[in-house]
């Protein structure tokens, strides 16, 4: 696990010093919080996954953004359906949620990826993809909602 | 943003998740989360839905330096308090300075421990919390690491523990307090499909427990497999089989 959330710490804030802060910061309020968790209410991967992005993320907004890293390429997400190798290391609820997300339009996938990987703001979405914040915001929360009944079903 | 709007709610969750909810809503969104419960349960569902994004993106192994650091952290911090009545060990009251060296610093703990043990006496049951957690990691070839991870529930009581693992070590922590009769020990057991516990070790409920895993046993704990702590004399299991009570279960998930 901690090669996974080390590299969520590194693709939100893109140093390695900072996402070590990140991941060293989330493991002692991991340790803090510990008996907070509640497996009934999510899993213990996405509790801990959250944990350090929330925790990147406030760095982030803190710290505020170099402009280069803003500049990044696409998100590359592995597929579930078409390589055997890769199918066989994603969960079901990964390869679920790959599909949702295909589901998507372009724009709303494009804007809730790099928002949960990258840490992009609802501001420098519109930047990127040249479209008033309004329309990023309605792109995202109808995507988030599509998703929703998507990943329910 | 309506946060009494059952839609609107779960939409600022998913946001809040993502981490788009910004300014005024963000405010709003977090005092209305402190207070209120049934908002804690949609964004924990959030978060399970939205974590799946990063098991689609490449790992990145840590550099070795972190672990230590995570290490000093925790040990430079107060256990949190378990539950009701449950005694917490006195916090370490000043930071090592940097010539302080690593076996300073553990001695210094364990001799709190020894301390703590002689004033609050020993606890006839396992003690109150909600769950164990296991933090595991298996060493494979080439030095490829594939994690595993697992939330251990107790059937009636419980703590906390914090399991880590370096290449060729295994180290586990209790966070909360899990308290243990005179003459018994935890014993942690891996419950293959056979159904045949296989076990892993004890764990003491004072400190960090270091197991050395041989790779042929950790092998055997795979996906989906149930991990168990059974309560047994002293020294573990007489039989190579649980004897004891099983305080905690869980299965474990590829991380």
């Amino acid at each position: 696990m901690s090669p996974e959330l080390y590299a969520v710490a590194l693709r939100l804030l893109r140093r390695p010093e900072l996402a070590q802060d990140a991941v060293h910061d989330a493991f002692v309020q991991i340790w803090e919080r510990a008996a907070s968790f509640d497996s009934a209410r999510g899993s213990a991967r996405g509790w801990l996954i959250a944990i350090v992005r929330y925790r990147s993320l406030d760095m982030l907004r803190r710290l505020g953004r170099r402009q280069d890293d803003l500049d990044v390429d696409e998100i590359v997400l592995a597929d579930p359906d078409a390589d055997p190798s890769e199918r066989l290391g994603l969960s079901e609820d990964a390869a679920r949620l790959r599909r949702c997300l295909d589901g998507l339009s372009l724009q709303a996938r494009q804007c809730i990826l790099l928002a949960h990987v990258r840490g992009y703001t609802h501001d420098e979405l519109a930047v990127r993809l040249e479209r008033p914040v309004g329309t990023v915001k309605s792109w995202i929360r109808r995507g988030l909602a599509m998703l929703r009944i998507c990943l329910d079903s | 943003m309506n946060l009494k709007d059952p839609d609107d709610r779960n939409l600022a969750a998913a946001e809040y998740v993502l981490g788009t909810l910004a300014g005024e809503d963000l405010v709003a969104f977090e005092l209305a989360l402190a207070g209120e419960n049934g908002l804690r349960a949609i964004v924990a569902r959030w978060e399970h839905r939205l974590g799946e994004v990063s098991a689609m993106l490449p790992v990145q192994e840590p550099p070795p330096e972190l672990w230590e650091r995570i290490d000093l952290s925790l040990d430079d911090r107060p256990r949190p308090s378990p539950a009701v009545g449950s005694p917490t060990p006195t916090p370490r009251t000043t930071n090592p300075g940097p010539g302080v060296s690593l076996e300073t610093i553990v001695a210094g703990w364990r001799r709190r421990v020894a301390a703590w043990r002689i004033a609050t006496g020993v606890a006839t049951t396992v003690a109150l919390g909600a769950l164990a957690f296991i933090y595991l990691q298996r060493p494979e070839q080439v030095g490829q690491v594939t994690p595993l991870i697992a939330v251990l529930k107790p059937a009636d009581s419980g703590a906390v523990w914090l399991v880590s693992a370096q290449t060729g070590q295994t180290v586990i922590r209790p966070i909360s307090q899990p308290q243990l009769a005179p003459g018994r020990s935890f014993e942690l057991w891996a419950v293959p499909a056979n159904g045949t516990p296989v076990s892993l070790g004890l764990l003491d409920p004072q400190g960090p427990t270091v197991l050395k895993l041989p790779p042929e046993r950790l092998a055997r704990v795979a996906p989906g497999e149930t991990l168990a702590v059974s309560i047994e004399p002293a020294g573990g299991s007489p039989t190579g089989q649980p004897t004891g009570p099983v305080v905690y279960t869980g299965r474990l998930a590829k991380g």
